[in-house]
């Protein structure tokens, strides 16, 4: 088991929820040979104040690449899981960014990783987004904003601290 | 924070309902109609003591309601019994309902039925002055079961006094807001101590005690927005710092024979009111109650914080509703939480290298 991690942020508290810290848990790169994973952040944002509650991500489906080094989400299933929650729930939950794990005790992202976070953030419509990467020793997140070519790290959670 | 807002449906709903006050009143009023025609009794002045007169009333859960009225009789102290007048008012009003009456330490309760259960009861708690003719002098009550125990007897007593020092907190319209946060704190409590302690015996801490602390101890915890050009009210805040005042209050009082570390409180009447001497309003707890009421308030305090340090509303309010209750309102998910754009990125690609 896994406790809730609650990120303090500017005027904001974001909670990742114990249930998906343990989904990407399962997904650590610990063998040289394991593949990456990844998926999507879906979470809402409190009535009251600016919290956010990040609840599901969507684990690695069929049609996604998973090579060692790359994880390319190509699978429909994770949008066609969005859209269902989305209309279930009249429309309280967002998306909030892509999670995906690497190969390394403390997890930095890539090249290719910061392209692909520029491109989200120019087309999605929200302000901001958060990305997790999953290492072996910690789990780290970045918030994007828009009109901000670099990440920010907000948060790094290790693993041994969370009690697995 | 709209935590507040579930807040306030709380309050609401454990709030005394109005129709239940005013039925109440009915049934008070014929028995004092009883009373007043009657011989042999002399002439009183009737008070709203209790709960409704500090408008501090909360629903009770699988109990009865309960209304206090105090008679203040026209009759010097002196020349009668303590169990005079109780006994006749007992004799009065035995048969009035199916339930009947009963003669208890402070007063004479009769009790109605509702629904073929009992369902309320009225209090009648007997006063007499230390001089007939001046109504400013010292107030007694009648306190005893019967006439044969070492208990019965005369006490000094302030109960209007006591009235006024609650209702005297917060007092005039510019303190309403204030005032309406003091009584919602209190009304929390009284039901989170309904639900928590056993009804029975002496068990449950007494609701003057935790009124009492609260006039003293209570602080308003309110922010000014300047956007909406108000104060925002924090219920959470308010009942946690409470909570800790009272936390505060118990004292290290040595260990049981079972090896129990046990804890004491003492809180006295107001020293400024006409009271007997040795007025702590818990004095009626043992020692391993007293503990336990510590113990409670311990873990009152520990999963009040828990809730403060939650990010998410919907389950702060699963865990208040732990807390305080079914009448703490759970909101739906979908009802908690912000409209949102239904976008995502159509493909994303990721690399460690
Ligand atoms: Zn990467």
């Amino acid at each position: 088991m896994v406790c809730a991690v609650i990120i303090n942020a500017e005027n904001k508290r974001i909670k990742l929820c114990n249930e998906i810290i343990g989904l990407m848990y399962g997904y650590i790169q610990w063998n040289s040979y394991d593949t990456e994973a990844g998926g999507i952040i879906l979470g809402r944002e409190n009535l009251g104040n600016d919290n956010l509650i990040f609840e599901f991500i969507t684990k690695p489906m069929k049609k996604d690449i998973r090579t060692k080094n790359r994880f390319l989400r190509k699978d429909s299933e994770h949008i066609e899981f969005y859209k269902q929650l989305y209309s279930k729930h009249n429309g309280v939950y967002a998306y909030y960014g892509e999670w995906h794990t690497h190969p390394e005790d403390i997890p930095h992202y890539s090249i290719i990783d910061l392209t692909n976070w520029r491109k989200i953030s120019k087309e999605d419509p929200k302000e901001m987004q958060y990305h997790i990467i999953v290492g072996r020793k910690q789990l780290r997140i970045w918030e994007m904003r828009k009109k901000c070519f670099m990440p920010k790290l907000v948060c790094e959670v290790k693993w041994d601290e969370i009690n697995i | 924070m709209s935590l507040q807002k579930y807040f306030k449906e709380f309050n609401e709903k454990i709030k005394m309902d109005y129709d239940v006050k005013s039925e109440l009143k009915d049934k008070r009023d014929i028995l004092l109609e009883i009373l007043r025609n009657a011989e042999g009794i002399p002439a009183f002045k009737k008070f709203d003591q209790g709960s409704y007169s500090m408008y501090l009333g909360v629903e009770p859960l699988d109990k009865e309601y309960d209304i206090d009225v105090g008679l203040r009789f026209q009759v010097n102290c002196d020349d009668y019994a303590p169990m005079d007048l109780k006994d006749k008012i007992y004799d009065l009003l035995k048969d009035h309902t199916d339930y009947g009456a009963t003669i208890k330490k402070p007063c004479v309760t009769v009790t109605y039925k509702k629904d073929g259960e009992a369902a309320y009861h009225v209090d009648l708690v007997v006063y007499t002055y230390a001089d007939k003719d001046d109504t400013d002098s010292q107030l007694y009550l009648a306190r005893g079961k019967n006439s044969e125990s070492d208990e019965t007897c005369w006490e000094k007593s302030d109960p209007v006094g006591l009235v006024n020092y609650v209702n005297d907190k917060y007092k005039g319209d510019d303190a309403k807001e204030d005032r309406e946060q003091f009584r919602r704190i209190i009304r929390y409590f009284k039901r989170w101590k309904n639900k928590k302690f056993s009804s029975s015996g002496n068990a449950e801490p007494p609701s003057i005690g935790i009124t009492l602390i609260a006039v003293d101890k209570f602080e308003v915890s309110k922010k000014y927005d300047y956007l909406e050009e108000k104060y925002i009210y924090d219920d959470l805040d308010a009942v946690l710092n409470f909570a800790k005042e009272i936390k505060d209050l118990f004292k290290f009082n040595g260990i049981s024979e079972s090896g129990r570390c046990l804890y004491s409180i003492e809180y006295d009447l107001p020293s400024e009111l006409k009271f007997d001497e040795n007025t702590n309003v818990f004095k009626k707890m043992s020692d391993n109650y007293m503990t336990d009421f510590k113990e409670k308030v311990d873990a009152l305090v520990t999963d009040l914080e828990a809730v403060k340090n939650e990010a998410d509303e919907v389950e702060q309010c699963k865990k208040l509703n732990k807390i305080f209750g079914d009448d703490f309102p759970i909101p739906e998910v979908d009802n908690a939480a912000k409209q949102q754009m239904c976008y995502i990125p159509p493909t994303s690609s990721s690399g460690a290298r």
